[in-house]
C-alpha cells in the first residue's frame, strides 16, 4: 500500500515556490556561458540550509534541470554554449537562428528538452525501486566493490588521463578520512587543529573546487562580451510539426536516459552519442549541421533525459554518479539523510516527492522558458567579471553558512585555488568529488568487510557472485586502458582517412 | 590543427581565440607549455609524500607497514595509491615530452598568457583568500566592505554605475538579505551586534 503523504510535500506552496525560483535560477544560470549546473548549485546551496527538506531538494533539482536546458539557448542564439552539455545543440540550433528560425529552433530545444525530461523521469520512477530492492542483497563486501567501481568508471571516461583521475580518486577518499576515526575516535591528519576534528566539510570542498575555481578560471580568460540578442522569442512547434520526429525523440530520449545511469559519462556525452545516431537513423541526415530540427531534438531530449536517470544510482544505491548527484546527496546530508543503499528504504518518502518534483520542475520549465528567453539580452549585457565576482562572494557565503563557522571559507577558498591549478595541470575534479562523498561509507565498509572475513581483503572477490561480478568489471576498466595504450596505432595515412 | 605549426609559434605577434600573444621565443613557449602541467604533476604529488611521510611519523601504525586494522591503514593505502599514480603520471609526461616534437605538445594558447591579466588574478585570488581569513576575525561586513571594491577594480570593472549597483548588491545587499530576510546569521564581529 503507498502512502501517498510524500504528495503533500511535494505540492506545498513552499516546495511549489522553490520549484518556480529554482528552475528559473537554472535557466538563467546555464543560459549564461561559462556558469554550468554544478556552479549554479554550489551558489544556490546556502538559500537551502534555512529550508525543510523537500522544499530544498526542490530548488536544487529546479536548478540541476533547469541549468541544463538553460545552456541551449546561448547555444541557438550566441552560437555559445551556457553549458558543456549543450554544446551539440549548437551545430543546428545556430544555423537555424542564422537563417532567422531562432523562435522555432528555441521552441524545437524546449519541447525536446521537457519532453526528455519527462520521459526519464518514468524511467527513473520505474528503475529506481527496482534497482533498490536489488540493492537490499547487498553487503559490506559488495558495497565496498561498488564504491570502487564508480570511482574506477568516472576516473577511466573523466577527461584527462585515467592516471590522474584514478589519483585524484584516491586523494578524495584521502581527504575524506581527515578527522576523527569514527570506530576508535582517533585524531587523523588534524596536526593538532581542532577544527580538523570534524573533518573538512563536504560542500565547503565542492564549493571551492568547482564554483571558485571556475570563477578563477573564467577571469583568467575573459571571453569577451557576447554579442547582444533583442527581442528574441519562443515558438513552439506545432503537432503536426512533430510527424516523422517522435521515433526520434524517443530513442534520443532512451539513449540519454541510459548514458545518465552510467557513473561519469554526463549529458554531453549522451548529447552527442544520440546526435550522431539520430544522424544515420534520418533520411534527412544531410540536413545535419546546417539547421535540421532533428539534430536539435536530439540533442536537447537526450542531455535532458540525463536528468532523471542519473538520480538511479544516487538514490537507489546511494552513490552519485556525477558532481551534480553528489552535490545533492550531500544537500541530503545537511537535511540529515544518509545516503546509502538504503536511502530508498528508509527514507521512501522524500524519494517519493523528489519523484514528483522533477515531474514538475520539468512542467515549470517550460512555462518559465518564455519571459526567460525574451529577456535574454537583458541578461548577457551582464558584463562578466561582476557575475563571476558574484559567484566568489556567493561561494563565500555559501561555504561559511554550512555549519557556521567562518573557517570553512579559508577551506574553500584554499580548495579554489588547489582547483584552478588542477585544472590548468590536466586533472579531473570529478574523480576528487566522488572519492570525498563516499570516503566514509568506503572505509566503513571495508573495514566492516575485513572483519567479516578475518582481515583477509583478497577473499573479497569470492564473497558472492554480486562482489566477485563488480570486482571483475573494475578490474577490466582499469586493465583496459593500459591494454588499449599497446595496440598498434593506425599510421598517419589511416588516420587521415578516419 | 592550423595554430600548432611550427610556423605559427615563432609568430609573435599573432591571434589566438581573440588574445594578443606576446612576442616570446619558440623555446621559452614550449617550456612554459611543459611546465605548468607538469609542474602541477609535481606539486600534487609531493602534497601525497608529505601526508605519506606523516602517516609514518605519527599516529598508532608509526613507522609499521604491516599496522593492521589501525585507523592509519586505509589512509597509508590511498596514499600510496595516490603518491604510485602521480609519480606514474610524471613519468608519463617526461617520457611523453621526450617523444613527441616540441611543436605538436600542448596547445600553445594554454601556455601564453598576459602577465597583468595573470597578475591580476593572482591579486583576486590573494585578495580572497585575505577576505575569508579576515572574515574568521572580523565578521562579514567589515572585510567584504574593505575587499570587494578592489576585486571588483581588479577583475577590470572600472564604470562608476556597474561598480556601484555590484558593490551594494553584493556587500552589503547579500549580507542584509540573508541576516534580515533569510534569517541566515553570517559571521558577526560583535556578538549580538550590528557588526
Amino acid at each position: 500500500m503507498i502512502d501517498f503523504a510524500f504528495l503533500a510535500d511535494a505540492f506545498s506552496p513552499a516546495t511549489l515556490f522553490a520549484i518556480v525560483i529554482g528552475t528559473s535560477l537554472g535557466v538563467v544560470i546555464g543560459a549564461l556561458p561559462g556558469l554550468g549546473s554544478v556552479v549554479g548549485l554550489s551558489i544556490c546551496l546556502p538559500f537551502t540550509f534555512g529550508m525543510e527538506t523537500v522544499p530544498s531538494l526542490a530548488l536544487l533539482l529546479g536548478v540541476y534541470c533547469g541549468s541544463v536546458y538553460g545552456g541551449s539557448i546561448s547555444a541557438i542564439l550566441i552560437n555559445s554554449p551556457g553549458t558543456p552539455q549543450s554544446a551539440a545543440t549548437m551545430l543546428d540550433g545556430y544555423p537555424m537562428a542564422q537563417r532567422g528560425e531562432a523562435g522555432e529552433a528555441l521552441g524545437w530545444s524546449t519541447a525536446a528538452s521537457v519532453l526528455g525530461g519527462l520521459l526519464s523521469c518514468i524511467v527513473l520512477i520505474l528503475a529506481a525501486p527496482q534497482l533498490a530492492r536489488f540493492a537490499t542483497r547487498f553487503g559490506s563486501v559488495e558495497v565496498f566493490a561498488l564504491i570502487l567501481l564508480a570511482l574506477t568508471c568516472i576516473a577511466a571516461v573523466s577527461r584527462g588521463s585515467m592516471i590522474k583521475g584514478l589519483a585524484m580518486g584516491a586523494a578524495g577518499l584521502f581527504v575524506a578520512l581527515i578527522g576523527t576515526d569514527p570506530v576508535t575516535g582517533a585524531a587523523r591528519f588534524t596536526f593538532g587543529i581542532e577544527f580538523l576534528t570534524a573533518g573538512l566539510d563536504l560542500i565547503a570542498v565542492v564549493i571551492g573546487l568547482f564554483a571558485l575555481s571556475e570563477a578563477f578560471s573564467r577571469l583568467a580568460e575573459p571571453h569577451g562580451g557576447a554579442p547582444t540578442v533583442a527581442n528574441a522569442r519562443l515558438i513552439l512547434p506545432r503537432l503536426a510539426a512533430w510527424k516523422g520526429r517522435v521515433v526520434n525523440l524517443l530513442r534520443s530520449s532512451f539513449i540519454g536516459c541510459l548514458i545518465g545511469a552510467l557513473p561519469g559519462t554526463g549529458a554531453a556525452t549522451a548529447a552527442f552519442i544520440s546526435y550522431a545516431s539520430a544522424k544515420q537513423a534520418s533520411p534527412r541526415r544531410d540536413e545535419f549541421g546546417k539547421g535540421e530540427p532533428d539534430g536539435l531534438i536530439a540533442a536537447e531530449s537526450a542531455n535532458n533525459a540525463v536528468t532523471g536517470s542519473a538520480m538511479i544510482p544516487t538514490l537507489a544505491l546511494g552513490i552519485p554518479g556525477d558532481v551534480v548527484t553528489a552535490i545533492l546527496l550531500s544537500a541530503m546530508v545537511v537535511h540529515g539523510i544518509t545516503p546509502g543503499v538504503r536511502l530508498m528504504s528508509e527514507h521512501l518518502d522524500v524519494v517519493n516527492a523528489i519523484f514528483v518534483v522533477l515531474i514538475v520542475v520539468n512542467i515549470v520549465m517550460l512555462i518559465v522558458a518564455f519571459p526567460i528567453v525574451r529577456a535574454f539580452g537583458k541578461i548577457l549585457s551582464i558584463p562578466e567579471p561582476i557575475i563571476m565576482v558574484g559567484v566568489i562572494v556567493f561561494s563565500l557565503v555559501g561555504a561559511i553558512t554550512v555549519r557556521g563557522n567562518a573557517l570553512d571559507g579559508v577551506v574553500a577558498v584554499l580548495f579554489g585555488i588547489a582547483g584552478y591549478l588542477l585544472r590548468r595541470g590536466g586533472f579531473p575534479l570529478a574523480p576528487f568529488v566522488i572519492g570525498l562523498v563516499l570516503g566514509p561509507q568506503f572505509e566503513q565498509n571495508l573495514r566492516r568487510g575485513l572483519l567479516l572475513n578475518e582481515g583477509d581483503i583478497l577473499a573479497f572477490p569470492f564473497a558472492s557472485w554480486i562482489a566477485a561480478v563488480i570486482f571483475t568489471l573494475t578490474a577490466v576498466l582499469i586493465l583496459a586502458g593500459p591494454a588499449k595504450a599497446l595496440l598498434p596505432k593506425p599510421g598517419p595515412a589511416e588516420s587521415g582517412r578516419q | 590543427m592550423m595554430y600548432r605549426s611550427h610556423h605559427f609559434i615563432s609568430t609573435p605577434a599573432s591571434l589566438i581565440d581573440g588574445r594578443r600573444r606576446v612576442g616570446l621565443s619558440e623555446p621559452l613557449i614550449v617550456t612554459q607549455l611543459r611546465a605548468a602541467p607538469f609542474l602541477v604533476s609535481c606539486g600534487f604529488t609531493l602534497l601525497g609524500a608529505v601526508f605519506l611521510v606523516v602517516a609514518f611519523t605519527t599516529g598508532g601504525g608509526r613507522g609499521n607497514l604491516a599496522a593492521g586494522d589501525t585507523p592509519d591503514a586505509l589512509p597509508r593505502i590511498l596514499l600510496f595509491a595516490w603518491v604510485g599514480l602521480g609519480l606514474a603520471d610524471i613519468l608519463r609526461q617526461a617520457v611523453g615530452s621526450r617523444t613527441s616534437s616540441p611543436a605538436t605538445n600542448g596547445d600553445p594558447a594554454e601556455g601564453v598568457r598576459d602577465s597583468s591579466q595573470g597578475s591580476a588574478l593572482a591579486g583576486v585570488m590573494a585578495l580572497t583568500l585575505v577576505l575569508s581569513i579576515a572574515i574568521v576575525f572580523a565578521g562579514y561586513l567589515l572585510p567584504v566592505l574593505i575587499c570587494l571594491p578592489v576585486i571588483l577594480f581588479l577583475t577590470g570593472t572600472r564604470k562608476a554605475m556597474p561598480f556601484a549597483a555590484a558593490f551594494l548588491l553584493l556587500g552589503p545587499g547579500l549580507w542584509f538579505m540573508f541576516h534580515h530576510i533569510l534569517g541566515i546569521r553570517l559571521p558577526i564581529l560583535l556578538p549580538g551586534g550590528l557588526l
